[in-house]
């Protein structure tokens, strides 16, 4: 707006927006040139990793574990040709970071050697080929110049192999002749265009080679797989035979860089001393940015005024570095260092100095993926600051921010934003959280809350332009806030052990760490391409049909019988039951039959979905052998944890056999994606098939055998099943405790697999008494594994774990399943939810209980339907635009009551502001709507069919409390006049002042004791709940800003303060505490 | 004017400072608990520094902020003790826990006795001074800080956020000349009666007998002293809750809050009993004196019993007295305060070691009634001022329910006063009172239960 144009008298309407923008300016872009240097002095001890030993590579071999795997183009010259090669990131055993280039490695892919092709054809066909992909070059405008001629003779190599389709056996050994064609990624990708064209491969006319394949697999995957690396595992290069760059000759900023021929590499297997894990450093990071009043900060216009950086190496506890970069003067914090910055250009500069420096391995923070690196970098751009952008180890690259749309099953579909930093890995805490864990809440405070018992004090975006506005001890309050948000999410990695759960998981699927982040079926590729290769099996192109393909039958459920059962109930369990069926019946890809072919049984199985397989005297499938390897492994972990003594190591292998549960248990899944790169639906069906089938025969084998009597008369009465889902039947033997049910249900599990064919197995766990069961799906029970004691309450499918409820309902539910199950008072649990009821219609409930809040995703006119969040979001942004909910926030809201056809959206109101203005909640809504259908159920049971009623109408529901509104309808016509405090009559005028009428003076006494009683609550919750605050924020001298309203106490705590001086208020009308003196 | 009670003591009620002002009051709940501890690093930070000079010697330690401290440089900084103990309550870790708080009653304290944290490896001490906040080791224990203690301390910074104590300063005490005078006051604690007869009944029985035998003017060996002024202190009704109650909010955000009682029938009782020990001719005043949970606030400093509830009291209104807690008076010159005790209690919890004397004779130390007000005990949001900062150290100090029946005479530091800090315990379950005789100040416990 500086550009000064001529004709000013024409930006009338100009001039009042730039005065709001000059205020704005100085606002928060102070300027502290006076006070600070223009580059900042910075203690740099610790920042370095350390020295590189000066013989690695020449007379010492190198060994690194492989972090991060990247492919790169280089273009061919006069005596080189067009290459793809791989860069493989690593830290070694001395903590220095690496960069290793492979070459001599080309992607492939195969098409089957069409009729007549022989090894004369394959000069002729190398020639087509590479002519073809060099003239598509030139027409794609890549190569201006004509190109060397070494470089187009050699754009793709052509080899004849001999392998076979992955799908379908076809006889013992149907090896047949497949071309393999290598080269560039580059050529590839044109090679596969021109094919699909037809190419003139034997000098006799153009033929069509049909199908392609694995020509659509990730090259780093098909490095991997074929070079054998897995990610995370540990690689080696000897001495003399790689070749160390120079600091002149190097492309990456890692300490070592070093070129190997792909031959010359060793790839060790992730035990014993390679099971280790080198000294990763990973720097945790938070940005502190300046948003304009009402507004989400905006790279485009609102600065970066913080970034607090963490640096730890895996494995100990405690960072070793902590500073906060920060705009402008800032008070020290002790422990931390405090890098003060005259301008935000220095801030990032110095910043992105500081990540090239200490040079981390991982990335971490929360949300960083979504909210902080896009806004660093998109700031960097915005102040023209390339280097800035430089934060990876690729010298010459600068990171971009690209959306990436990811749908997954577990995660639905959201829009992610993709960063690469070449070389280090973004591992989001928010992520990781996210896809493991089902919250009722995603705010990093309420994460920490869950699982480290701790919060910090959330402060509100508004309060931050306050704070740096200040002096420099509120940007110092602010730098404290900023290193807690990211101390926070390193804690919380190490509490959830998720690097090296992750770590594990690369080194069991083979693929790198960051991509295992959302795509499981990749691991599963990259496993099955392993197992393809040694078998010459390839992978066929398979083109991803929308979606809708044909459907299948789920898991079976056997239909509950239910009822309260005041009795144990065994369940029995097959132990991982799709990988043992797919192993047991040989279900596979290379074993799956067109047509059946030899005797039943003998040659080939039937499923019973109708599909054919051939048995394993024909043919060991793929699926099965990786399934048993998986197995077997994760026995092996499981031993070697038990034996390890170190407790770091042993985390490393318990990650490692949850990671390979996992994997087993995905394989059935990725068989069945549609969408995937290999769907097989045939085997998906066939396992569910199995599945129902067992589960039916278990039912029916368990009350054949177990009758009456049965068991030399342990069985007191006929075993009955009265459910059974997916993978598990809950038996009932009519015994008495606990033991007896264990005793019988593990003679029947043993008894019972002898059905099943090997390894599918029934395992007795866990006996339920007593056991609650609402209908499929939906049961509680008390979780017993010994005989002596419950090890917990399960729930499944109830109201305690669903998110979309008002946290009233998890815990009545809690509480009346708890008095139910564990004491087994079904009395006293119905007393309790009618007390509760009849609570809620008094009015008597914390509103902090009665919230409900969903994250605000859209504006408004962007859903199809009228929702209540977005409405209410809406109305606030009316009333002041500066505290209301933005995109991406969770709206917290509650019901108010209204007219009766006002609906539901528009009933919904802030919390805050009910409280302010104490508006009358909608408690009839909260009990039909949200209380009783849950309730109804557990009781359902217990009390029959009348159950909603009894609870919905009884006596309990008679006595309503309604509350008289300061805002809106007729708040404003009314006039308050004094009443009595004991009996609510109206005072006269001239005893206004006094507490009560005359009648009731002489219950004064009495009055006033029960006045106290709430008093008393109230003053006690109000000391409890602020000290909480100030412990919970650290600090006893300086004001709670805390605004976390998913925090329990939130709520609570700002209603006390109304509550308490309003009560203050009425018990001043008592008058002075001490006797009068006798002089008046 | 004319003076309220007619004692044969000059008698001043000096206890101003416990009572709320209408500037303490006004918008007092929007406030925050930090402007107290503000209010009370200004109070005592120059009582410090003239300690230090002292002490120290004047010029001879860099007093200044941490926020200028740096590595391994001896500085001195005054801030405030924060006790940062695992086992403390706290309303978060219950809630997350719930299952097993709000159904186990908290009410689980030993007979007479006062449930203590458990020690835990992760508990430390950490001093907060002008926002920043440092870990304290070296010469510094648990056990002779509390939270909320304002202190200087004498030391280097070290790595990581540790401070290195080399030496504390605690504030500078002042006390008056002691006076002598000749009579004798009475203290009881906690007569916590319940409103049930049957279970009040000893307790009505012993104050009935101690009130005829300060009446009796029958001559013998066991007769009673001339009496002055008998001091009740509270609590006079039975209360469940105490001081730091985290329990109650956690109840009520599980939804397994009881309904409390109503303590009108209790009121009654001690109405009648106070009014017959006032009635009596040879007796001259009661003060009464509130504990947690009597009808009035429960917020410390604590405002006198309300009036409407003992109506019988305002008959002989001239020789019952009203006040607040802690509660401080002067009789001919003798400083005497009394408190009812919460706060001790409290401090008691969070070490193994202290009696309740030792924590008396820690307050005096420290110059704070009651340090960890308003961290574990309910305290009004006061701004500006502290009024629990002891300006002028008593001649004696009373601490009622307490464990065991203790006293201590404490040095002053700086003069050659001694404080006499007495431990009364509740009358409900000993039917203890403590007669103290202002001439030498002896004392003598006497037991007035019948089923002796």
């Amino acid at each position: 707006m500086s550009t000064k144009r001529p004709g000013g008298a024409s930006f009338q309407p100009e001039v009042k927006r730039k005065r709001e923008s000059d205020e704005f300016e100085q606002c928060y872009v102070p300027k502290f040139e006076k006070e600070l240097p223009a580059t900042p002095k910075i203690d740099k001890t610790g920042w370095a990793r350390p020295a590189v030993d000066k013989d690695l590579g020449i007379t010492k071999s190198i060994a690194c574990q492989v972090l991060e795997v990247e492919t790169y183009h280089e273009d061919g010259s006069a005596t080189t040709y067009d290459r793809t090669n791989v860069k493989l990131y690593g830290v070694t055993k001395a903590g220095n970071s690496i960069c290793v280039i492979v070459t001599d490695y080309f992607p492939h892919f195969y098409f089957q050697a069409p009729q007549g092709f022989g090894v004369e054809h394959i000069q002729t066909a190398q020639t087509a080929i590479c002519n073809m992909v060099a003239s598509a070059k030139r027409r794609g405008g890549s190569g201006q110049n004509q190109l060397p001629g070494k470089v187009v003779d050699n754009l793709v190599h052509i080899e004849l192999v001999r392998g076979e389709n992955l799908y379908y056996f076809r006889g013992a050994d149907t090896k047949v002749p497949f071309v393999k064609v290598t080269g560039s990624t580059e050529a590839l990708h044109k090679a596969r265009m021109e094919l699909r064209n037809g190419i003139n491969l034997m000098g006799k006319g153009p033929v069509n080679v049909g199908n392609l394949y694995e020509s659509n697999i990730n090259d780093i995957v098909k490095f991997m797989a074929k070079t054998n690396i897995v990610g995370c595992g540990w690689i080696e290069l000897p001495a003399g035979k790689c070749q160390i760059l120079s600091n002149s000759e190097k492309s990456s900023r890692c300490q070592i860089e070093v070129s190997v021929n792909v031959k010359n590499l060793i790839v060790h297997e992730s035990e014993g001393e390679w099971a280790d894990i080198a000294p990763i450093r990973t720097l945790s990071l938070d940005i502190e940015c300046i948003g304009r009043r009402g507004v989400f900060p905006e790279a485009i216009k609102d600065p970066i005024i913080q970034i607090a950086n963490l640096v730890k190496i895996e494995g100990e506890t405690e960072p070793f570095v902590r500073n906060c970069f920060v705009l402008g003067t800032c008070a020290p914090v002790v422990g931390s260092n405090i890098i003060q910055c005259v301008n935000e250009k220095v801030l990032l500069e110095k910043w992105a100095e500081f990540v090239r420096e200490v040079d981390p391995d991982i990335i971490t923070g929360y949300n960083i993926l979504n909210f902080d690196l896009p806004y660093i970098l998109d700031r960097a751009k915005v102040l023209s600051l390339p280097q800035v952008s430089h934060l990876g180890r690729q010298k010459d690259k600068g990171s971009v921010v690209r959306d990436a749309a990811i749908s997954s099953k577990q995660m639905g579909s959201r829009v992610n934003k993709s960063i690469d930093i070449h070389g280090r890995i973004i591992f989001d805490v928010l992520q990781v959280v996210l896809r493991d864990y089902k919250l009722r809440s995603y705010t990093l405070n309420s994460v920490s809350y869950q699982f480290l018992s701790e919060q910090k004090e959330d402060v509100e975006h508004n309060i931050i332009p306050d704070l740096q506005r200040g002096d420099e001890q509120t940007r110092r309050r602010l730098a404290q806030y900023c290193l807690k948000d990211a101390y926070l999410p390193l804690r919380l990695l190490d509490k959830l052990m998720s690097i090296i759960n992750y770590i594990e998981m690369a080194r069991v699927t083979g693929f790198i760490m960051p991509m295992n982040l959302y795509k499981s079926w990749l691991q599963i590729l990259s496993m099955m391409l392993r197992r393809c290769k040694q078998n010459n099996f390839f992978l066929p192109v398979i083109e991803v049909n929308s979606g809708d393909g044909e459907g299948y039958e789920g898991a079976t459920v056997i239909d509950p019988i239910r009822g309260f059962y005041n009795e144990p109930i065994a369940t029995l369990d097959f132990a991982s039951l799709y990988p043992s069926i797919m192993i047991a019946h040989n279900l596979c890809y290379t074993t799956l039959l067109k047509s059946p072919q030899g005797v039943e049984n003998e040659d080939y199985i039937r499923t019973p979905s109708g599909q054919y397989f051939a048995t394993k005297s024909k043919r060991h499938g793929l699926l099965p052998e990786i399934l048993e390897d998986l197995l077997v492994a994760r026995k092996r972990a499981k031993n070697f944890m038990k034996n390890e003594k170190d407790e770091f190591k042993r985390m490393v292998y318990n990650g490692r056999q949850l990671a390979l549960k996992i994997s087993a248990n995905s394989v059935y899944g990725f068989t069945g994606a549609v969408v995937g790169k290999l769907p097989c639906l045939e085997i998906s069906q066939s396992v569910t098939a199995f599945g129902r089938k067992m589960i039916d025969m278990t039912k029916s084998e368990v009350e054949r055998i177990y009758k009456k009597g049965a068991l030399e008369g342990k069985c007191p009465a006929d075993a009955k099943v009265i459910y059974g889902d997916t993978d598990s039947v809950m038996v009932k033997f009519g015994v008495e405790n606990v033991a007896q049910a264990m005793e019988i249900g593990l003679e029947a599990a043993k008894e019972v697999s002898k059905i099943f064919t090997p390894p599918i197995k029934l395992e007795f766990e866990k006996v339920y008494f007593p056991y609650l069961l609402i209908n499929k799906k939906r049961y509680a029970g008390l979780y017993f594994t010994k005989p002596e004691v419950h090890d917990k309450m399960d729930c499944k499918g109830l109201e305690t774990v669903r998110r979309d409820n008002c946290p009233l309902v998890a815990k009545v539910l809690g509480v009346c399943l708890e008095k139910l199950l564990i004491e087994r008072d079904q009395q006293s649990a119905l007393d309790f939810a009618k007390r509760t009821i009849s609570d809620l219609l008094c009015n008597k409930i914390d509103i902090s209980l009665l919230i409900i809040s969903k994250e605000l995703t859209k504006s408004g006119d962007k859903y199809q339907a009228k929702q209540a969040h977005v409405e209410l979001a809406a109305r606030m942004k009316k009333r002041d635009a500066g505290s209301a909910p933005r995109l991406g926030d969770r709206v917290p809201y509650v019901f108010v009551a209204a007219a009766k056809n006002v609906p539901a959206y528009e009933r919904a109101e802030d919390p805050t502001f009910v409280l302010q203005n104490n508006i009358p909640l909608d408690t009839k809504h909260y009990l039909t709507n949200q209380l009783a259908k849950p309730l109804a159920r557990i009781f359902e049971p217990i009390l029959g069919d009348r159950a909603e009623k009894i609870l919905v109408e009884g006596e309990h529901t008679r006595v309503r409390t309604v509350v008289q509104s300061k805002v809106g309808g007729l708040a404003a016509f009314t006039k308050k006049s004094a009443t009595c405090l004991g009996c609510k009559s109206v005072l006269p005028k001239m005893e206004s002042e006094n507490a009560v009428c005359k009648h009731c003076e002489p219950k004064l006494p009495e009055i006033y004791a029960s006045r106290l009683v709430t008093m008393h609550e109230l003053e006690n919750h109000f000391g409890r709940l602020w000290t909480e605050c100030q412990n919970c924020a650290k600090t006893m001298q300086d004001k709670v800003n805390c605004s976390a309203r998913d925090c329990p106490i939130y709520y609570m705590r700002e209603k006390v303060r109304n509550e308490l001086s309003e009560t203050n208020t009425i018990m001043q009308r008592f008058g002075d505490p001490c006797f009068a003196p006798p002089t008046k | 004017m004319e003076t309220a009670w007619s004692n044969i003591l000059d008698y001043k009620n000096i206890s101003d400072r416990y009572v709320l002002t209408e500037e303490d009051k006004k918008g007092a709940f929007a406030r925050q608990y930090f402007e107290v501890y503000e209010a009370r690093v200004n109070a005592l930070k120059p009582r410090i520094i003239e300690i230090a000079e002292r002490d120290i010697g004047k010029g001879k330690f860099k007093h200044i902020s941490l926020s200028d401290a740096k590595q391994d440089e001896e500085i001195f900084v005054i801030g405030v003790i924060v006790k940062r103990i695992a086992a403390r309550p706290s309303i978060l870790k219950s809630l997350l826990n719930e299952d097993k708080v709000a159904y186990d009653d908290y009410e689980g304290d030993e007979e007479d006795d006062v449930k203590r944290y458990a020690g835990s490896s992760e508990d430390r001490i950490e001093l907060e001074s002008e926002k920043q906040t440092v870990r304290l080791d070296g010469a510094i224990t648990m056990d002779e800080c509390a939270t909320g203690c304002c202190v200087g301390v004498l030391g280097k910074l070290g790595k990581e956020g540790v401070f290195h104590v080399n030496r504390l300063i605690w504030p500078s005490s002042k006390i008056s000349k002691k006076s002598s005078a000749e009579g004798t006051i009475v203290f009881v604690s906690g007569l916590e009666l319940t409103g049930d007869m049957e279970e009040d009944q000893l307790t009505i029985s012993g104050l009935e007998f101690m009130s005829e035998w300060m009446n009796s003017e029958a001559l013998g060996e066991n007769q009673c002293p001339p009496i002055d002024r008998v001091v009740v202190i509270g609590p006079i009704v039975e209360t469940k809750s105490n001081g730091c109650d985290v329990q109650s909010v956690v109840r009520t955000l599980t939804l397994s809050r009881t309904e409390k009682q109503s303590s009108a029938k209790a009121l009654i009782t001690v109405d009648k009993l106070i009014s017959s020990i006032a009635e009596k001719p040879l007796v001259n005043t009661v003060d009464v004196t509130p504990g947690v949970g009597d009808p009035c606030s429960s917020m410390w400093p604590l405002p006198p019993i309300h009036r409407v509830c003992l109506q019988r009291c305002a008959m002989s209104q001239k020789k019952v007295n009203l006040v607040t807690n802690p509660y401080e008076f002067e009789v001919n010159g003798l400083r005497v305060m009394t408190m009812s005790g919460e706060n001790v209690t409290e401090l008691l919890r969070t070490s193994h070691k202290w009696t309740g004397a030792d924590v008396l004779a820690n307050l005096v130390k420290w110059q704070h009634v009651a340090p960890n007000c308003p961290d574990t005990l309910d305290a009004f949001p006061m701004a500006e001022r502290d009024p629990l900062v002891m300006e002028t150290t008593p001649h004696i100090i009373v601490c009622g329910n307490q464990p065991q029946a203790e006293f201590r005479r404490v040095p002053i530091d700086g003069s050659d006063s001694t404080c006499l800090v007495v431990c009364l315990p509740k009358f409900s379950k000993t039917r203890v009172a403590c007669f103290l005789n202002l001439k030498d100040l002896s004392m003598k416990w006497q037991n007035f239960d019948h089923q002796y």
